[in-house]
């Protein structure tokens, strides 16, 4: 699905985070939304998602307005910086969640949901995973079954907050190129936010830097890292080497 | 949220003479012992005086039974309203920012602050004879002072902040992210609510309640004002006891003493249950 944000501005009390930013992501595209924190990229993210609401400006999803949907209505895998497992219910209700509050759009009786909850499992590699409970989980198992259960409800977008940033460097790297090759693999129009260059350069096909409220630059990792359009995104570049993940088709 | 938060673990740094560490021990166990074992076992020796016999006819009196049944309804009152208020106030204190938010806090702790005894006596000066809406409530033939409505109402306001109290710190800390998290896999406000910040808060509400049943149940000051002392009527077992023992009945008021003895001590047995079952929902 192709997202368009016009002109969305966002205020908290006296602070701007967001001052007049227009982005568009096409269908299908991986998008690193980078910056320093308090750059806005977060405020982004959470505007495409309905978790908050624009001032002013407009959001759009294939050309209709979602400026005002509100969150249950946008169809959203979103992925939260610290997971927010349902740390009460196992892994099997966490992603069934999704399904079961939406039995009448979804149609699928209890078995249906389960089948469709070990498919989800074994696309995120953890098959058999179904009585855990999320506290005997390691951070990129929890990671998983996050992503697992947004994917539950078959979103038009998936948005990753700060995905990998609780995880240690090791299972970041390995988590990272996972990512990259399932995104492929399901085509989704992705958004994620991440103050790692490396990481943004080396995931994104396209990367936003955001500064201050603003977008300082979106071009290609190549772009931005060979030719940085304002002084903020060289400077915030430096030392960064450009080396992408094999694309696995 | 990769780790559980370690036990604190002290290291005794500096080895103090054993002299000195016995001397210590020693005064804490007396004390212990002094003030709550004595007392304790006391209260289960006065009531077995005359023999296993004599303290069930004490408890089976029927002005001893109209004091347990009282008990048991004011409780059955009290608690459930509270435990609503307290899921309801903890929840918005938790989840929002709105006007007036720090003058809610304060008034749920006002019941803490405040003697019991002056609290029964705002009920009185409220609803007695002569209080402010003393002749509507008579003409209208309605008695709260003197009377159980009176007694449900202070101890309402006495129990008033235990659910909330324990919930606040709670619900704060758990944060919304669950909510968020519910809410963007297509459940709406009520769902979120029923299945995910009810149930992860189980445990402390379980907390709560059995906080506030024990005060309750056990309430004097407040419930002694407004109760009038009618025996078979408005006594309660905190009341009750006070009767028998100014009858020089000492049986009769260790027995029912000893229920309230024995709510404390199953209520310390839940307590600690609960602590340790909480230890383990930590982690989100």
């Amino acid at each position: 699905m192709r997202i368009e944000a016009k002109q969305l501005i966002r205020r908290f009390g006296g602070i701007i985070a967001l001052d007049g930013v227009s982005l568009t992501v096409d269908d299908g595209e991986l998008v690193a939304l980078l910056g320093p924190s308090g750059s806005g990229k977060t405020t982004l993210l959470r505007l495409v998602a309905g978790l908050d609401f624009p001032d002013s400006g407009r959001i759009l999803f294939d050309g209709a307005d979602a400026t005002t949907l509100p969150i249950q209505k946008r169809r959203v895998g979103f992925v939260f910086q610290h997971y927010a497992l349902f740390r009460h219910m196992s892994v099997e209700k966490n992603v069934a969640f999704g399904l079961e509050v939406n039995r009448r759009q979804f149609k699928m009786g209890r078995h249906e949901i389960q089948d469709r909850v070990s498919e989800l499992l074994r696309l995120v590699q953890l098959p058999g995973f179904e009585d855990r409970s999320p506290h005997q989980l390691s951070g990129g198992q929890r990671q998983r079954v996050a992503l697992a259960r947004a994917l539950a409800i078959e979103p038009r977008i998936l948005l990753l907050d700060e995905p990998f940033g609780a995880l240690d460097a090791k299972v970041r790297k390995e988590l990272r190129a996972w990512v990259r090759s399932l995104q492929q693999q399901l085509k989704i129009t992705t958004i994620f936010v991440t103050h790692d260059q490396e990481e943004a350069l080396e995931l994104a096909d396209r990367v936003v830097v955001m500064n201050h409220a603003h977008i300082e630059q979106v071009g290609t990792p190549a772009e931005v890292h060979d030719f940085p359009a304002t002084p903020f995104v060289s400077e915030f570049l430096r030392g960064t080497s450009l080396q992408t993940v094999p694309a696995s088709h | 949220m990769e780790t559980v938060s370690p036990i604190p673990i002290s290291h005794p740094t500096i080895r103090d003479p054993l002299v000195v560490r016995a001397t210590l021990l020693l005064v804490a166990v007396a004390f212990a012992v002094l003030f709550l074992l004595v007392p304790l076992l006391a209260v289960f020796f006065e009531a077995f005086q005359k023999g296993i016999t004599g303290y069930l006819a004490a408890l089976g009196k029927p002005a001893s039974l109209s004091a347990i049944q009282l008990t048991l309804l004011v409780a059955a009152i009290a608690v459930p309203a509270n435990l609503i208020f307290g899921v309801a106030a903890s929840w918005a204190i938790a989840k929002f920012d709105f006007p007036g938010k720090t003058v809610l806090i304060s008034l749920i702790d006002l019941p803490f602050s405040i003697s019991p005894v002056t609290s029964g006596l705002v009920f009185v000066l409220l609803f007695g004879a002569r209080g402010w809406f003393g002749p509507l409530l008579s003409a209208w033939n309605i008695k709260i002072i003197f009377a159980v409505p009176g007694i449900v109402l202070a101890t309402v306001f006495v129990t008033f902040p235990f659910v909330a109290r324990e919930l606040i710190p709670l619900l704060t800390s758990q944060g919304s992210d669950e909510e968020q998290a519910a809410l963007s896999l297509g459940a709406n406000g009520w769902q979120t609510f029923w299945r995910i910040t009810l149930p992860k808060a189980r445990w402390g509400i379980l907390y709560g309640v059995i906080l506030c049943n024990a005060r309750a149940m056990g309430e004097f000051g407040a419930v002694s004002v407004v109760s009038g002392h009618i025996r078979g009527l408005t006594n309660t077992i905190p009341l009750h006891v006070e009767v028998l023992y100014n009858d020089y009945d000492y049986v009769g008021a260790f027995a029912v003493a000893s229920l309230l003895t024995l709510l404390a001590l199953l209520t310390l047995l839940i307590k600690a249950f609960l602590t340790w079952r909480r230890a383990d929902l930590v982690p989100g």
